[in-house]
């Protein structure tokens, strides 16, 4: 770019409707969301990912990222489901359910990754206007609180499963 | 500011330098009465209304001061220091695409002032448009090489972009044209702390708490760079500071040392070899969650100077 071209982009608006500090409602640190997703699955920490979405003023994502969170998991429970049946992830085998725990975990960090650099601007911008961040503790408790009930709740079925269906 | 040597009834001119004064010194109640009489005698004079819009601005008093504003450009539409003061009072509310029209228009009609640039130049900066934040900031100066705010807001600037090298260099120069503003020695603590120096952060921030000792930011930002300068927390400083440089900051370590397990455990590599790796993986993971609270500790026992 030539300094001419550069002093004339200088005189050009920059700004969209995403700069304007407006439509802020107390928003939580997406990187602590993503925090939340790498302990607790993507059920939780996604979940309230997309409602940060609607936090920051960012409303049209919130049910498109609403839905990958819930085709994610579903998808997750459904590929364990399949997973044990065709015998890839044996119960009693540590080996292969810790793979299985590491390649999901992985994959569910790197989707909330995704939803939190998309939020990343918006709350740089909170952040700038010197506003209020939203209190995390008691949406992250209960969304902590109904991820691991949801887990246990797949593990129950699971060996339900695995006891019903003959071993090899 | 220009069309007050033009007045013609005697005194207003005294009174808007009276005002001027007082604005400076940060009298605004006094300075409003003075404008309120100077507006009095000329109710026509477009600067007038605008000085009164920037000392009811100072006062808080947004709304009144938008429609000084737009008083003084109805009596003269090509008034740069109105489209200036509404831009700032839209930044303010955070009304930020209103703000750069009003800023474009200012510069529109007069290109070599610099305090157009400098705000328009903040705004790009708060909204994360680094390089246009860096190229207004820098006309701002080539117009007015001693703006210190300027070579601060640039500091900042250049720290976000990783121009480490530069980012120093703006910092002082905006020190050693403001020694006594807080806004100076604050940024360039900031700038310091980012770019791996939290003993002359941790400096610059004590001298701007010494100057402004009942700003809550700068007191919180000292109390972060002091923690950053004790021996047991220091590791934990430059490792958060590599860490945040990578794509994924702390996830990226994890997923590496996942990798690299995997392909240890696929090549059937003896478990002599990944225990020290787990180890240390695991040591660290315990060092960086359990470090802050035991700074915080230290600190409450030993309290920074």
């Amino acid at each position: 770019m030539s300094i001419s071209n550069f002093q004339e982009d200088l005189f050009q608006p920059s700004l969209t409707e995403e700069d304007d500090a407006t439509g802020f409602h107390e928003p939580w640190s997406p990187w602590a969301l993503v925090m939340l997703s790498f302990f607790f699955s993507l059920a939780s920490g996604g979940t309230l990912l997309a409602i940060n979405f609607n936090r920051l003023g960012m409303r049209r994502w919130f049910y498109p990222a609403l839905a990958l969170v819930i085709l994610v998991t579903l998808g997750t429970c459904g590929f364990l489901f399949w997973a044990t049946t065709h015998g890839l992830i044996a119960p009693k085998n540590r080996g292969s359910a810790s793979t299985f725990r590491m390649v999901t975990r992985a994959c569910h960090v790197a989707i909330a990754i995704g939803m939190a650099s998309m939020q990343r601007r918006r709350f740089r911008l909170h952040q700038f206007s010197g506003l209020q961040t939203g209190k995390l503790w008691i949406p992250a408790i209960l969304a902590s609180v109904g991820s691991i009930v949801a887990n246990l709740a797949v593990v129950f079925v699971l060996a339900v499963m695995a006891r019903v269906s003959p071993s090899p | 500011m220009e069309d007050w040597q033009t007045l013609t009834k005697p005194g207003v001119g005294e009174i808007l330098q009276k005002s001027i004064h007082l604005i400076e010194i940060g009298q605004y109640d006094l300075a409003e009465r003075e404008l309120r009489t100077a507006l009095a005698a000329e109710p026509q004079m477009s600067d007038l209304h605008v000085h009164l819009g920037w000392v009811l601005f100072q006062k808080k008093q947004k709304n009144e001061a938008e429609e000084e504003c737009k008083v003084a450009l109805g009596l003269d539409p090509d008034n740069g220091s109105a489209m200036h003061l509404l831009g700032m009072l839209c930044e303010d509310t955070g009304r930020h695409r209103e703000a750069e029209q009003h800023y474009l228009n200012a510069l529109r009609i007069d290109p070599e002032e610099p305090r157009y640039y400098f705000a328009y130049g903040v705004l790009m900066q708060k909204t994360g448009h680094l390089d246009k934040a860096e190229g207004l900031l820098r006309r701002c100066l080539e117009l007015d090489p001693d703006e210190g705010r300027a070579h601060g807001v640039l500091a900042a600037v250049l720290s976000e972009k990783q121009k480490v090298s530069e980012t120093h260099g703006s910092g002082e120069r905006s020190v050693s044209l403001d020694p006594d503003q807080t806004g100076s020695h604050f940024l360039l603590g900031l700038t310091y702390w980012r770019s791996g120096h939290p003993f002359k952060a941790r400096r610059h921030l004590r001298e701007a708490l010494r100057i402004d000792p009942t700003n809550s930011d700068i007191e919180e930002w000292f109390r972060i760079a002091d923690m950053s300068t004790r021996w047991l927390y220091l590791p934990m400083y430059f490792w958060t500071l590599l860490v945040n440089r990578l794509p994924g900051k702390q996830f990226a370590v994890w997923g590496a040392f996942m990798v690299v397990l995997f392909l240890m455990r696929g090549l059937n590599a003896p478990e002599a070899a990944a225990k020290p790796l787990v180890l240390g993986y695991l040591l660290l993971v315990i060092y960086t969650w359990l470090i802050t609270p035991v700074a915080h500790f230290w600190i409450k026992l030993r309290p920074p100077r």
